[in-house]
């Protein structure tokens, strides 16, 4: 296993002087990881770990539900590299193996919910400790930040995914209709829906 | 010209926008990528155990070269004398020169003494081959039944023949008519 061996070149082929950083191309990485260099594939992870732990993060609620749905994400990524086609973005292709892990997880959440005795009141809502909140602007704002994420998880899943999707993930409505696969005047209904729901739950935060 | 609230509905999901957008970002852990090469190792070691022969993991061939190379050490150091079977086996042809080593085996069973003029504990099995030549085994415990075989055997024999008619005896009773 070579990850964290050395890392990927952003430009090879380049002279030394002309390289610039990130110029190597999702597509392009996956591409090199499908013809059997790991590297490539250790470049993607760097590149994606972060986005999609917010994402799943946000989706989800819960830290180490959302870990384990990321590493999922890049395992299967592993596993099936010759089933992503060129014609789409790597991308959208990462974002909607991670939306369905996210959408099964939930399930097993809801099934667990159903059989098991106690529930938890909170919903799963586990915002991680910020050691840096000393001062009390820092805590005004994790607590903004809390708040907001426990409107969000109020939300039915199929709102929440469009809305994390468009506002903290910041994909374009095409993009967002491929991940989820609908088509766009649903998605822009869904996210108007969402940012409705939201704002009526956030008013008073809203409004300060 | 718009109203104030009109205003304040247009700037409603910027502002909405703008919050969720300034949420922190949960970033991955930072052992997220150790992990990853941990359950990758484990899918990609069965890919490697497909073939007939696939090289030890570092883990178990540094201690097993360790193990040979003490194994050799320990030889060049205390392997020097010589075992017990060639001392023994020089032992045995002191003993008899020339002849061939011979191996004695317990007997199985009391049909191994027809025949035969061995001693009821202990028989011979002599060959060429016979690593173990001079070793000798000792009489199996069925030596006592083998005795009292041999004694009704003999008990047997000297019965008969006292009862069984003499050549001349014979030779008389056919001459009388």
């Amino acid at each position: 296993m070579s990850l964290h061996e050395g890392t990927y070149p952003a430009s090879r082929g380049l002279p030394e002087g002309s390289r610039a950083p990130a110029t190597v191309s999702d597509e392009d990485l996956i591409a090199r990881f499908q013809e059997g260099d790991e590297r490539a594939f250790n470049e993607l992870v760097r590149r994606y770990k972060d986005p999609l732990t917010n994402f799943a993060f946000r989706f989800l609620g819960d830290r180490d539900e959302c870990l384990d749905v990321v590493q999922e994400t890049f395992i299967r990524v592993y596993r099936n590299k010759h089933s992503f086609k060129p014609i789409a973005r790597f991308s959208t292709w990462l974002y909607t193996i991670t939306t369905n892990l996210c959408r099964s997880a939930l399930r097993r959440r809801r099934v667990r919910a159903i059989f098991s005795l106690h529930r938890d009141d909170d919903d799963g809502v586990r915002e991680l400790p910020d050691e840096s909140a000393h001062t009390d602007r820092q805590a005004d704002a994790s607590l903004k930040a809390e708040r907001i994420q426990r409107a969000l998880l109020t939300l039915a899943p199929k709102y929440r995914e469009v809305v994390v999707l468009r506002e903290i993930e910041e994909l374009s409505y095409e993009e967002i209709a491929a991940v989820t696969r609908l088509n766009i005047g649903t998605v822009k209904s869904r996210i108007n829906r969402a940012r409705a729901q939201l704002q009526e739950q956030l008013k008073d935060l809203l409004d300060d | 010209m718009s109203s104030p609230t009109q205003q304040q509905d247009k700037e409603a999901p910027d502002r909405l926008g703008r919050e969720l957008r300034s949420l922190p970002r949960v970033p991955a852990p930072w052992d997220f990528e150790a992990r990853l090469r941990q359950r990758i190792w484990g899918i990609r070691k069965p890919d490697r155990a497909r073939g007939l022969f696939r090289f030890p993991s570092p883990a178990y061939a540094v201690p097993a070269v360790a193990m040979v190379l003490l194994a050799v050490v320990g030889y060049l150091q205390f392997g020097g004398e010589p075992s017990v079977a060639p001392v023994l086996q020089q032992q045995s042809k002191s003993v008899s020169p020339g002849a061939q080593p011979a191996r004695r085996v317990p007997p199985r069973t009391p049909e191994s003494l027809r025949g035969t003029s061995f001693p009821a504990g202990e028989r011979t099995v002599s060959g060429p081959s016979a690593p173990d030549a001079a070793v000798r085994v000792p009489a199996a415990p069925s030596r006592v039944r083998d005795s009292a075989v041999v004694s009704a055997l003999r008990k047997r024999l000297a019965d008969t023949l006292t009862s069984a008619p003499t050549r001349a005896d014979s030779s008389r009773r056919r001459r009388t008519p």
